[in-house]
This record gives structure tokens, C-alpha cells and sequence, in this order.
């Protein structure tokens, strides 16, 4: 083609060559001066470059010369007005780079199943109480149960959510992974395949006596061992942690080592939120959690069951057959009114009700909004530069140049535009996705990277971007009719209607955003250093978990407390409590009676577990009375001031009796209020001793690593095998903060984008206001108009549009507050800093959206721009 | 403005110009000058064939088959490219030929019954 194309072009040039040397020859011949003849033939023959630029014409124009010739003036004038360029290809990256991410999100989390064969068979089963806190799962024996009598499912199998800290020398800290605890069925019945050893046996499920066998992931396999071929039959050592958030303890010496025996197939990391590394027999979680629902509480926890269809069978008929098999087996009256619902794996048809409808609807609508807010910007971005363009348009066409040309070379730039938005979009997919998923909690998996799919559809939006919005004000622009040629009356070709509305709603959305992540990001700094009623600061915790094979026998709570006790006594050390929750950790709730209540009278209070000096420690004032014993047998209690109102109303609490759980507690002091279970609310508090055979977290008010050695010795001391993490204790709150930052981080992102993406509207519909009363402007400066007043004067068209966005942006702002009032770890949703912190980044993004093309206006001297007209 | 010029031209004798262009090409092939020296010779001076149509023209022709192009060794020693009608080209010519002499006639009518 290239060549084929440069032959042709030296062809036309001698062609035309020897038709202007016959043409002179024949002048001469018939007698005129060399000179003249020349001149009289290149006269006659006309314009040489034109005449060959439209013979050229006729051989077609999709030549590469031409793609060339055009791409390489589309750079230039694209970098000739680096505003625009900027603006419109970031408007485009922004666009594609959301819309892509949340396509992708979407795809990965809500449609798309588990990544494993004959995905429409695999099922979920859970069961659905009448209400839904009666029932949430299903235990072992319904398992065994349905495994015995159903005939729709071929293979069924249990798995429970595992938290565990995994290495495979004893002595290395561990690395935190997440795993499931499954039956021997679990890999039947999702069908995934080893690829180094085999699945577990059916009798290493062994109730009581489990075999300690493990199956790892490729992708740990990769990390813990480097991929070694050898790894079959190595063992590894899981932390016993009572805990389930706390993270990076060292392995548990105390428990005996994990044999593996088979590496997961690549790719695969269980079902959602795929993240999975390990997997353990199911009778193995007595040894990490004795107290697991799983076995304490039989038949309505915990576990996830999951089957396979048996040929033929669709899920509806499955879900009849288990809900009459769960009815059998249910001996409470609202469990014979339980249904059981049977899903497919992937989300939306896991979700019921209006979330399932909403979810994909928010999406696109969401995905929608962006398209036509991106769409709506470059539409003014690009009528603005054509406007602006129009003296250099119609000279080109003056000089020569095609309708169909000049619209090509504007096409040319609209997509060179689009095609770098939608490289540096694609960019920003993957620079989005990680924390996008880390903030759903999910992790793609690595086989889900954003795939040709998402690329598709990525250029496609680019590209119906660039055609829409670009080629249609270029063609507006060169319908210039050439009566009005180079000069003379700019007058704009039709004022196009702004879509105030849109931008508006651009200004109000991103308002709104930019809010919730302000007020996220304000509820953490509140948290982390805001007035809880105690002090959290400057308090070192040391958790101990002990190998229950010290020779001087278990090391309980007492003989924890003892040996503290005597430390303070022998040393420095400073007061010390023992707690079971830590500040905002997680809380059990006990019901509990007054004497003379009715069973069902009963009040739920949550427990916290400490030791008497535990108040001390911590800072919280007893209003009235005093601490409980100094022992853990000891049957007295403290309540909160919420507890207290609400168990006694009026009266005085001291000296009443309380039952739980069996057990008589006498109330011999009320504590104060104080945020203690969670940020946001004070609710009814019981405070009891801590169980002898707890294993409860040593609190101690000093910081340092002196402290940190004193006590690492005085637990060791106890029990030189034991793990012990000692950390301050703002330090593990700061850990357990870390999802509402993530969440923050995501909202200043998400915020910030969509500020973005509104200033570059309003720069554009602003670009192109000024743009359109350049020449009136001139005017009016040459008439001696104050630059202040003309910038009045153009601002008054933006300023609907934003007034009108700021409206609605505070009214949607006021309603994300009280959206957000569960996270915002009891900051006011109305905080007056985070609003102040907002309308200052807004004020900036106008002004940077209007001084800008205001100023460039205003800076060109009126006769400059007079004279472009005339 | 000359583009403007140059673009009526062959919009106004776009059929016409390519009919004659492939009359002259009967009589043998010709080069781009020769073409539009025998045009206007052969209109007795009248029509002056504006080079910027002629050589679009020759272009779209010889893309459309109907016309062959080749470089050849003019008697005045000059390389030179010249247009020769193919089979194509000539029923072509038949074609826009008969066109041309009903529009003829139909005009030749009108005027008729306008001028009497």
C-alpha cells in the first residue's frame, strides 16, 4: 500500500512535470520568451499542489500517507492547546477507567459463580428461618441427615470459615491466611482438582480423633515453599488463636504439625470472597475453637453447606426435598415453618429480595450516570475547542482542504485522544480494582484479571465516546458556508443547550461522595483520638497463649493473676488487669434475669469479661459503689449506668441480684458510661469477673519496650513454650480501624473522581461560554469594560448550574450522614468539619474550572481579538 | 478559493468531461497535454479543459478501467505518460454517447417549444 502510494505520487509528479514542460515548449515554439512561457504555462495549469492533492483524491483516502499525515497533525495540534488535551483525556480516562473498574467488579463479584466445572450444578444451601436470626445455617447433623436421605443432591459437603496463622518452622512468626474447615466431601462436590497429591479420606474427618492432614493452595504452595516439588508430606504449624482478629502471631508450638497432602489445582482459592489458602478436616476445628457454635449450639450454626445437582434435578426440586427433610428433623415449633432455599454460586443468585433486583440496577445505573456525565464534558470540552477552531478551520478549507478532510483529521484527533484515554482507563482499571476488591473484601482472583471482555468493552466506550462527541461538533463546525470565508462574522453556529441538569447533578454527586468520605475519614481521626470516657492511650497488651503443657499445669486466669501480682510486688510494674474483650473487639451478649423474671422476661446485656483492676486500668470511674472481688470465683458484678436504668428503672442497683446464666451475681457497683463495646453507642454493659479458665489478654497502663521485655518475661516465665504478642493497644486498634480506612480511602477516591470529572464539566461549558463571547468581550474591554465586571458577567451563566449542584449536593450530603451513621464510629453525621473540609476542596475546583478560561479571555488584548474578526 | 474553482469545474462537467475525454482517446492513446491540446482544438478553441479537472478526471477513469495508463518515449524524446481506452472504456463511450444525445434531444426540444 505504502509503496504502491509512493510510486504513485512520483508518477503524478512527472506527469505533471512533463504536461508543464510540453505546455512551455509549445509557448515557445510559437514564439514566446522562455521566461514568459514558463509563467503563462504554471498560470494556466493552475494550483500544482491542489490539482495534485484532488487527482490524489480519486485513488482513496484511507492511505497510510494520509493516516500518517494525519495522526502526526493531530499531535501537533493536540499539544498546541495543552489544556484541552489534558482535560478531555482525563475526562476520557476517568470515564472509561470507573465505568471498566465497575464492570469488572460487578462481573467478578455479583455475576459471575466459583471458578470451578459445571458451575450451574454446584449449589448452596442454606436454610431460611422465619425470621432470620432463628436460623442461619446448619449444623453436622443435618449434614449427615440430608447426605443419608436426599436424592436430589449427588454429593453434599460442610464448610466453616477458618482464620489461622500458618509456618512451617515452629519458631517463625506466621504468616495470616484464611482457609475453610470442610468435610471430606468438599472437594467432590466443587470438583476441584488436586494438582500435587490427593483429597482428604473420608476417615481423617474422624469425629474426636481428626487426622492432621492439610490441603494448600497453588498460591501458598508458590509462597511457602517457592513451588517445591517435594511438598507432599511436609507439615506445617497453624496458631491456636481464640481471637478471630487477631493477625501475624507467631505459629501455636502447642499444637502438633499439619501434614500436607494435597496443592489445589492453580487458580483455584475457594469460593467467594477467594481467598482461601488452607483447608483442614472438619473435626480438626475442635482443636483451634472447642467452643464453636458448630458443636455447642446443634442444628441451627454454623456451617455452609454446598452440593452438587444430581443429573436432572433442577434447584427448585432440591429446595423442596431438603425443606421437608429439615422440617423432620426440627424440634423447635418455628423451625417446622423453615424453608430451605438452593442457589447457584454466584451472587446475585445467592442474594434474595430488593438486593438482588438493586445491585445490578445500581450498577448501571451508576455505570450510566458516568457514561453520560463523561459524555456531556467532552461534548462542551469539544464544541469549545471547535468554536475556537473555526478561524483555523475554515482557513484550511480555504486553502484546499475537503469538508470530508477536515472532519477525517478531527476524527483522527478524537480518536488519538481516545485511544491514549483509553490506554491510560485501562491503567487506571487495575490501579482501582486491588482496593476496590480489598474494600468489598474481596480478592480477585488472579484468573479473574480484567480479561478481553472488559478490554472490549473499555475501547468500546472510548471510541463511541470520541465519535459521538467529537466528530459531531467538527461537522457542526465545518458546515461553515464559505460565503462567510476567512473573515467576517464569527457568529457560532447554533448555541447548543447545556445540560445544566447534568451538570448539576455532576456537582451534587460528587458533593455528596466527597461528604462520605470526609466524614469516614473524620470518624477515624475521632476514633483513634477522640473522647471515648477512658483512656486508650499509652496502654500495652499482652496476649498469651499458653501450650497447656507447662509442667506446673495449666496456666488459668488465677495463676495468670498470681504471677502478675507477684511481678508488681517484686518489680516496677505497674498496675496490671486481665480482660477477656478488649476495647471495641468483639462482645458476647448473655441474657439475664431479675429474680422473679419470667424466662422470657429476660434482658440481653453484653459481657465484658476483666479483672477488678481492670477499671483502674483503664480509667473508667465507678459512680456508685465499688469493683468486684479481686478473684475469679468471685459472684459479684458491675454495670453500666445503661444497664442499670434499664434492669431498675429508678432505683438503686447496688446490692441486686442478677441471674445469668444460672449463676446468682450480686451488683456492687455501677460504672459510668463509656464507649466500650463499640464507637457509636453506649448500650447496656455487664461487667464480670474473668473465667478461671479464660484465657484473657494482660492490660497494663506503660508503653515502652521496657515494659514490653517485663512482661514477655513474666509470661514465658510461665510457660517458656507459650506465644506471646505484646502491642500497644492503640496499635491493635488501629488494625481493627483499618476496613473504615480503606473504606475512607475509597470514598476520597470515588469523591475525588467525581469532582473531577464535574470540574472538568464546568471548565468545559465554561471554556466554551468564554470561548463564545470572546469577540464581546474584546468589545467590551475596548469599550473600557472592568475586567471584573465581564468576569461577573460570564460567571452568571455557570453559576446556575453550580448553585443549583451545590443545592442539591448539600441536601444529598445531609442524607449521607445519617447513611453512614453505622460506620462513623460515633461521629456526628452533621460534623461541621467534615461539611467546612468539603466546601473548601469545591471552592477550589471552581475556581480552578472557571479562573482558568475566565482569565485567558480576559488576558488577550481587545485588539487582538477584534482583529481575528475583521 | 482556487479549490472552490476547480471543484465546480468538475461538478458542472463531471459526465461530460469524461465522454470527451474518452472521444479524443478513440483515435489512439494520448498523453495528459495532448488530451486537453486536442479538446481544445477539436472545440475550435471554445472549451480550454481546466488542468485541475482533466487530471483528476484521467485519474478517476483509468481507476475506473476505463481508460489504461503507461509511460511511453515521446517523439520529442520525453518520458510521458499516456492514457489508452480499454474495451471497457469504449462501451463506456457508447453508453455516455447515447446519454448524451437524448439529453440533447430533450433540451433540443424544450428550447423548441420555448422559442416558438
Amino acid at each position: 500500500m505504502w509503496r504502491f502510494s509512493r510510486r504513485r505520487e512520483a508518477e503524478l509528479d512527472e506527469e505533471v512535470r512533463t504536461h508543464l514542460a510540453m505546455a512551455e515548449r509549445d509557448r515557445i515554439d510559437r514564439g514566446e520568451s522562455p521566461d514568459a512561457a514558463r509563467a503563462a504555462a504554471r498560470r494556466e495549469f493552475g494550483n500544482v499542489g491542489l490539482i495534485k492533492e484532488v487527482t490524489r483524491e480519486i485513488w482513496g483516502w484511507q492511505s497510510v500517507e494520509r493516516l500518517v499525515q494525519d495522526l502526526r497533525y493531530a499531535t501537533r495540534s493536540l499539544r498546541r492547546s495543552p489544556a484541552f488535551t489534558l482535560t478531555a483525556i482525563l475526562t476520557m480516562t476517568i470515564g472509561i477507567g470507573l465505568n471498566t473498574a465497575m464492570f469488572t467488579a460487578f462481573n467478578a463479584v455479583i455475576l459471575r459463580g466459583w471458578p470451578v466445572e459445571n458451575a450451574d450444578t454446584l449449589v448452596l444451601i442454606k436454610a431460611e428461618g422465619v425470621d432470620s436470626l432463628t436460623r442461619s445455617g446448619f449444623g453436622l447433623d443435618d449434614l449427615r441427615h440430608f447426605q443419608q436421605q436426599s436424592r436430589s443432591l449427588a454429593v453434599l459437603a460442610a464448610s466453616r470459615l477458618a482464620f489461622q496463622s500458618i509456618s512451617i518452622d515452629p519458631d517463625a512468626t506466621g504468616q495470616r491466611v484464611y482457609g475453610q474447615f470442610v468435610t471430606s466431601g468438599y472437594f467432590d462436590a466443587t470438583g476441584v482438582r488436586m494438582a500435587m497429591g490427593r483429597n482428604f479420606h473420608p476417615d481423617e474427618d474422624r469425629e474426636g480423633t481428626p487426622a492432621h492432614v492439610i490441603i494448600i493452595s497453588h498460591v501458598l504452595w508458590q509462597r511457602l515453599f517457592g513451588g517445591a516439588a517435594d511438598v507432599i508430606g511436609k507439615s506445617v504449624y497453624l496458631a491456636k488463636t481464640p481471637n478471630l482478629f487477631i493477625a501475624g502471631e507467631s505459629a501455636d508450638p502447642g499444637n502438633p504439625p499439619f501434614v500436607i497432602v494435597g496443592v489445589t489445582r492453580e487458580g483455584w482459592r475457594g469460593g467467594q470472597p477467594y481467598r482461601d489458602d488452607i483447608w483442614l478436616p472438619m473435626q480438626a476445628l475442635r482443636m483451634f475453637r472447642p467452643n464453636d457454635p458448630l458443636f455447642s449450639i446443634q442444628g441451627t450454626c454454623c456451617a455452609q453447606l454446598l452440593g452438587r445437582l444430581a443429573p436432572g434435578v433442577s434447584r427448585e426440586r432440591a429446595a423442596e426435598e431438603l425443606t421437608v427433610l429439615a422440617r423432620q428433623r426440627a424440634t423447635r415449633p418455628e423451625d417446622k415453618q423453615q424453608r430451605v432455599t438452593v442457589s447457584g454460586t454466584n451472587m446475585l443468585e445467592r442474594t434474595t429480595g430488593p438486593v438482588r433486583l438493586g445491585i445490578p440496577l445500581l450498577v448501571l445505573v451508576a455505570t450510566l450516570i458516568v457514561l453520560l456525565l463523561t459524555g456531556a464534558n467532552i461534548a462542551h470540552l469539544q464544541l469549545a475547542r471547535a468554536m475556537a477552531r473555526t478561524r483555523e478551520i475554515r482557513t484550511r478549507m480555504a486553502l484546499g482542504a475537503g469538508r470530508a478532510r477536515v472532519a477525517r483529521q478531527l476524527l483522527t484527533e478524537a480518536l488519538l485522544l481516545s485511544v491514549v484515554a483509553g490506554v491510560l482507563g485501562m491503567a487506571m482499571v487495575y490501579a482501582l480494582l486491588d482496593p476496590l476488591m480489598t474494600v468489598a473484601e474481596m480478592q480477585m482472583p488472579e484468573v479473574w484479571a480484567p480479561d478481553f471482555t472488559v478490554f472490549a468493552y473499555c475501547v468500546a466506550v472510548s471510541l463511541a465516546m470520541s465519535i459521538v462527541f467529537s466528530l459531531l461538533p467538527a461537522l457542526r463546525s465545518t458546515r461553515v458556508s464559505l460565503a462567510h470565508a476567512v473573515g467576517h462574522a464569527s457568529t457560532p453556529p447554533g448555541r447548543p443547550r447545556f445540560n445544566l441538569v447534568l451538570l448539576s447533578m455532576q456537582i451534587a454527586f460528587s458533593m455528596a461522595l466527597l461528604t462520605g468520605a470526609s466524614l469516614l475519614s473524620r470518624a477515624f481521626l475521632h476514633a483513634t483520638t477522640g473522647d471515648v470516657g477512658y483512656s486508650l492511650s499509652g496502654i500495652t497488651t499482652a496476649t498469651f497463649w499458653p501450650t497447656g503443657s507447662s509442667q506446673r499445669g495449666p496456666v488459668t486466669a488465677s495463676v495468670l493473676r498470681q504471677a502478675l501480682e507477684q511481678a508488681s510486688a517484686q518489680w516496677t510494674l505497674p498496675q496490671t488487669a486481665l480482660v477477656e474483650q478488649l476495647p471495641f473487639s468483639s462482645f458476647d451478649s448473655v441474657q439475664v434475669r431479675r429474680p422473679g423474671d419470667e424466662p422470657r422476661e429476660g434482658h440481653h446485656l453484653e459481657v465484658a469479661r476483666m479483672s477488678a483492676s481492670a477499671f483502674a486500668v483503664f480509667g473508667i470511674p465507678l459512680t456508685v459503689g465499688r469493683a468486684y472481688a479481686n478473684r475469679e470465683d468471685a459472684t459479684e458484678a458491675v454495670v453500666n449506668e445503661t444497664a442499670a436504668r434499664l434492669l431498675w428503672r429508678g432505683e438503686s442497683a447496688l446490692g441486686k441480684t442478677l441471674l445469668v446464666a444460672g449463676t446468682g451475681y450480686t451488683v456492687v457497683g455501677v460504672a459510668r458510661d463509656v464507649y466500650y463495646r463499640s464507637y457509636e453507642s453506649i448500650g447496656p454493659m455487664l461487667h464480670l469477673p474473668v473465667a478461671a479458665d479464660a484465657n484473657p489478654t494482660v492490660v497494663v497502663r506503660a508503653e515502652g519496650p521496657a515494659i514490653t521485655a517485663q512482661l514477655e518475661t513474666i509470661l514465658k516465665g510461665l510457660d517458656p513454650r507459650a506465644t506471646v504478642m505484646v502491642r500497644s493497644l492503640s496499635e491493635r486498634l488501629a488494625t481493627r480501624l483499618r476496613d473504615g480506612k480503606a473504606a475512607a480511602q475509597a470514598a476520597w477516591a470515588g469523591g475525588l473522581l467525581a469532582l473531577a470529572l464535574a470540574t472538568f464539566g464546568v471548565f468545559g461549558m465554561f471554556a466554551y461560554v468564554v470561548e463564545e463571547r470572546r469577540r464581546e468581550i474584546g468589545i467590551r474591554l475596548a469599550l473600557g469594560a472592568q475586567k471584573g465586571q465581564i468576569l461577573n458577567a460570564l460567571l452568571r451563566t455557570a453559576r446556575r448550574a453550580v448553585l443549583g449542584g451545590l443545592t442539591l449536593g448539600l441536601l444529598l450530603s445531609l442524607c449521607v450522614g445519617p447513611l453512614l451513621e453505622q460506620v462513623l464510629l460515633g461521629l456526628s453525621p452533621f460534623d461541621p468539619i467534615a461539611f467546612g473540609i468539603v466546601a473548601v476542596i469545591l471552592s477550589g475546583a471552581g475556581v480552578l474550572a472557571t479562573v482558568i478560561p475566565a482569565r485567558r479571555a480576559l488576558s488577550v488584548a481587545p485588539a487582538v481579538i477584534l482583529k481575528q474578526d475583521s | 478559493m482556487a479549490r472552490l474553482r476547480a471543484q465546480n469545474h468538475i461538478e458542472l462537467l463531471q459526465g461530460t468531461l469524461d465522454m470527451l475525454i474518452l472521444q479524443t482517446l478513440q483515435w489512439g492513446p494520448q498523453h495528459g497535454y495532448g488530451i486537453s491540446q486536442t479538446m481544445r482544438i477539436n472545440s475550435g478553441e471554445v472549451l480550454a479543459v481546466d488542468t485541475g479537472s482533466l487530471y483528476p478526471a484521467l485519474h478517476r477513469l483509468e481507476r475506473q478501467g476505463w481508460v489504461k495508463a503507461g509511460w511511453k518515449t515521446s517523439d520529442s524524446n520525453q518520458r510521458v505518460r499516456e492514457y489508452r481506452l480499454t474495451p471497457k472504456g469504449k462501451r463506456q463511450l457508447l453508453s455516455e454517447r447515447s446519454r448524451w444525445e437524448q439529453i440533447q434531444a430533450a433540451i433540443a426540444g424544450i428550447l423548441q417549444k420555448g422559442g416558438a
